[in-house]
């Protein structure tokens, strides 16, 4: 029994640990979050070994989901919840799941098509598609006899992979985490990487559990005191050195945002106050990271929560809003909100050469030349 | 290395229900003609290799099973329409790419037993149910509206390049001799090779076919237009054969042509899993049959083989733990046959055990007189010729008769066993005990000092005919292994077949010894 955290800062190398953690010749089960993050990883494996090793396999979350928890059960699903089961073709759909509650000409109301948990419909459409939002939530609410659809579906799993490695772990919200922590208290090997801070960036998930109690967000000491608590043995060492950023950029990150990210000195970089903005905006080289609307810009731009996972030979980070007393002494990090502080903190870690800074009051006075 | 567990069947040609069990390594499929062996290795093909997946649907109309169509013509409606369901559980290792095959969704066994297989279904597809209601209702199979579908035991659809037991059919009764050999050179290719070493092959020829075109420099038709070669009329599988030592397998004959054939299928390293033969007895003679018996033992342990079989001497060559006897609507495999018995029948090259699986009733006699004079009994007594009741008479040639009751125990065949007591009194009262004990197996014999062995007997009620019969010289002694039972049933005894055979040609009713009777009013009954 081996359960596992890795918690890994940005440009630590994390696919590339994942893909080197693992013993070719056993049978692995690689899940990630997202189809890019799938390409990565197989492109990492074909570096390491020449091909994919034959006994591992790579899939998405709700693919995994989808084809080893659901699917094979459906006899069983159907029958749970009381409806006809003829083997139907069935899929999943990104659709969104009706909403329990609607507004309507800014009255709030109950949404007619919303069905509660209790019902299949709650996770699926009329046209036999899964909504992968509730997809975790099937699996976990569905029992079989006295045993969970969750034990049957970790026993198979335990009977087929030696070592099942979850990517970028900080990005399941919600059911999804629920599930991963409710699987991996019957899995024999499971191994999680991430990066707490890099939690909330992507669009899609960025409320609710782990990271929010109610209202409250859950600081890092606190989360991880939740995963010790669940035995897993937390890794807080092993991909603590960002092989992406240089020693300075790393301490400008620990220093401003009280984040623990030292450098492997790799690359060489310095932060960099420009003083000719017009220069850094026109160079093609530097990419420049903004909060929001990059594809207003004429300029090579990038927004800070879609750069996640990114590398650049050099990147301009725009400030603005709460964000933009970074460069000022005073600055402090408990001002921002969670969200905001790991999107910056993304933005801030991108670049494997120099970064620049430049913050809204600056670029305001020149911004709408570069409207496209 | 995966093979094929267990096979079943719910509505495919002249199977309404049937399972059938595999060895691991080995099976001969024994039963009588039509009983279904060859169906049995077409649904493996239906699933494994999605057989029929492009086909015509006007197919479907063989496929389905008689019952069920006359169960849907008694009374037409949607839910009576004939429907097929195969479905394969296969061994295969516990790793990765293989949970794909692992799971609950199969109808047979347990449904929440989860295990590898493949399931095969062809039924009406009800999206249809509505529009086609009225001619249904009328007699009429939809047979265009039906969905053909391939299902892991995991739910997810099955593609046959995914296929987890590379396998090969080598059928050698096909009649169409290019088709078969067709059909076995594209199985051949694509089941010894990789998908990636196929595309190559394929795209490597498809090349090299244009440039070597090229190289012909044809004159131009015209100034707009010449010819090309089209890529789509020479598939490289289409034009494929196999070769050995320059000359083509299909030039070999019938005969070589399989042997050649199970013995590529055998020899590949690293190669199939499941090898299929169909009757590999024909077109083989003597020799060349005992040549592929004894690849198939070297090769026992390399890949699993399921034959089809009506040759005695494969069954107990390749031993008869290994045959599963298909009948009607069941199968029963002998793989709790003694092993010092199946040995005993591999020995014995002119044993005739497959014709007591194969009949409906059996008399077992010691030898060749009791093989001759019993059907004449028989006729005699009932009026009937053995053959019309389903009766085979074997004669057991020297091997005890305890041998063929034992393999035929589960079969529930009546057997009646035609022997001597030997001027044994223990062996009159083990019969005795025998026959109280056991239902469908009876043994008869004579049962006092005199009636001690068949010529006896028949003697013994015959004396005045045979006396006139047999002739013997006057003053010689005709004595029988040193002793002396008088000068006919000496002299009978000493040719036995001979008599046996004057007493058939003669034409005459004889009186049937009390015991013989009693197994043929016993068998009757």
């Amino acid at each position: 029994m081996a359960k596992r955290i890795i918690l890994a800062v940005a440009g630590a190398g994390k696919t590339y640990h994942i893909c080197h953690e693992i013993q070719p010749d056993k049978r692995n089960l690689i899940v990630a979050f997202t189809h890019a993050n799938i390409k990565n990883i197989q492109n990492e494996l074909l570096r390491a070994y020449g091909k994919i090793p034959e006994m591992t396999r790579v899939m998405t979350f709700d693919a995994f989901v989808y084809h080893m928890l659901i699917r094979p059960y459906e006899v069983s699903i159907f029958d749970f919840f009381g409806e006809d089961y003829k083997f139907a073709e069935t899929s999943i759909t990104l659709k969104k799941p009706p909403q329990q509650r609607l507004k309507i000409n800014g009255r709030d109301v109950p949404n007619r098509k919303y069905k509660k948990k209790e019902f299949l419909q709650h996770y699926m459409d009329e046209r036999k598609q899964y909504y992968c939002e509730t997809l975790s939530e099937l699996a976990m609410y569905v029992k079989q006899g006295r045993e969970s659809l969750i034990q049957t579906a970790a026993k198979k799993l335990n009977f087929f992979f030696d070592n099942i490695l979850i990517d970028e772990f900080q990005d399941f919200r919600e059911y999804d985490y629920e599930l991963i922590v409710k699987l991996s208290k019957f899995l024999k090997n499971i191994v999680l990487v991430g990066d707490y801070y890099q939690h909330s960036v992507s669009g899609q998930n960025n409320s609710g559990k782990p990271f929010k109690k109610a209202k409250t967000e859950i600081c890092y000491d606190d989360f991880i005191g939740e995963l010790r608590r669940e035995r897993f043995e937390v890794d807080e060492t092993s991909l603590i050195h960002s092989r992406r950023c240089s020693k300075e950029i790393c301490s400008f990150v620990r220093n401003k945002l009280g984040i623990q990210i030292r450098s492997a000195g790799i690359n060489a970089g310095t932060v960099i106050r420009p003083l000719n903005i017009q220069e850094i905006l026109d160079d093609k080289n530097i990419v420049k990271l903004v909060y929001d609307n990059a594809s207003r810009y004429s300029f090579r731009a990038v927004n800070w929560s879609y750069s996640k996972g990114d590398t650049y030979e050099a990147a301009c980070v725009i400030l603005n809003g709460s964000t933009r007393k970074l460069i000022e002494e005073t600055f402090s990090a408990s001002t921002l909100k969670k969200a905001t502080l790991n999107k910056l903190y993304v933005a801030l870690t991108r670049s494997k050469g120099d970064l620049y800074i430049v913050t809204s009051d600056e670029f305001e006075a020149i911004k709408e030349k570069y409207y496209k | 290395m995966g093979c094929v567990k267990k096979l079943y069947i719910d509505g495919f040609k002249r199977f309404n229900h049937f399972e059938i069990e595999f060895n691991e390594r080995l099976s001969i499929l024994v039963g009588e003609n039509e009983a279904g062996k060859s169906t049995i290795l077409e649904a493996i093909m239906v699933v494994l290799n999605q057989q029929y997946w492009n086909a015509d649907k006007s197919v479907l109309q063989d496929l389905f099973n008689l019952e069920n169509i006359k169960c849907f013509q008694d009374s037409p409606c949607i839910a009576n329409l004939p429907r097929i369901i195969i479905e394969l559980d296969l061994e295969l290792d516990n790793i990765p790419q293989f949970i794909d095959f692992y799971g609950p969704c199969h109808v047979n066994g347990s449904s929440t037993d989860e295990k590898y297989g493949i399931k095969f279904e062809c039924k009406f597809d009800e999206d249809f149910s509505e529009e086609l209601a009225d001619s249904i209702n009328d007699g009429k199979i939809p047979f265009e509206y039906y969905l053909l579908t391939w299902q892991t035991y995991a739910n997810l659809p099955y593609k046959v390049a995914k296929r987890p037991i590379k396998n090969l059919f080598i059928d050698t009764s096909e009649t169409s001799k290019s088709s078969a050999f067709n059909y076995f050179n594209r199985a051949l290719f694509s089941n010894l090779y990789n998908n990636a070493t196929k595309l190559k092959a394929k795209h490597t020829f498809r090349e090299k076919l244009n440039t070597s075109f090229e190289a012909v420099e044809l004159p131009d038709i015209d100034t707009r237009r010449r010819f090309g070669i089209d890529n789509k009329k020479v598939v490289l599988e289409s034009v494929l054969s196999v070769y050995e030592d320059s000359i083509p397998l299909e030039n070999k004959g019938s005969g070589m042509e399989s042997l050649i054939k199970t013995q590529i299928a055998l020899e590949r390293e690293e190669g199939l899993d499941t090898i299929l033969i169909e009757e590999p007895e024909n077109h083989l003679c003597f020799t060349n049959l005992k040549q592929m018996l004894k690849q198939i033992i070297d090769h026992e342990n390399d890949a699993q083989i399921i034959l089809t079989t009506h040759s005695n001497m494969i069954a107990s060559r390749l031993n008869l733990g290994n045959v599963i006897w298909i009948a009607e609507d069941h199968c029963l495999s002998l793989k709790s046959v003694d092993p010092q018995t199946a040995a005993f029948f591999e020995k014995a090259d002119d044993n005739e055990f497959l014709q007591l699986l194969l009949s409906k009733k059996v008399i077992l006699v010691e030898g060749a007189t009791e093989y001759l004079l019993l059907p004449k009994f028989y006729e005699q007594k009932t009026g009937r010729t053995i053959e019309n009741d389903g009766i085979s008479i074997i004669s057991c040639n020297g091997i005890s008769y305890k041998r063929y009751l034992e393999i035929a125990e589960e079969t529930c065949k009546k057997i009646a066993v035609i022997t001597d007591n030997d001027h044994e009194q223990n062996k009159i009262d083990e019969a005795s005990s025998f026959n109280l004990q056991s239902e469908k197996q009876h043994v008869f014999m004579g049962t006092t000092m005199d009636d001690w062995t068949w010529e006896a007997c028949v003697y013994n009620c015959n004396k005045e005919k045979l006396d006139a019969m047999v002739q013997v010289q006057d003053g010689a002694q005709y004595l029988f292994h040193g002793k002396d039972y008088g000068q006919v049933l000496g002299k009978m005894l000493a040719n036995k077949v001979d008599t046996a055979y004057k007493m058939i040609i003669s034409g005459e009713d004889f009186n049937i010894p009390e015991y013989v009777e009693d197994a043929i009013e016993w068998l009757n009954e």
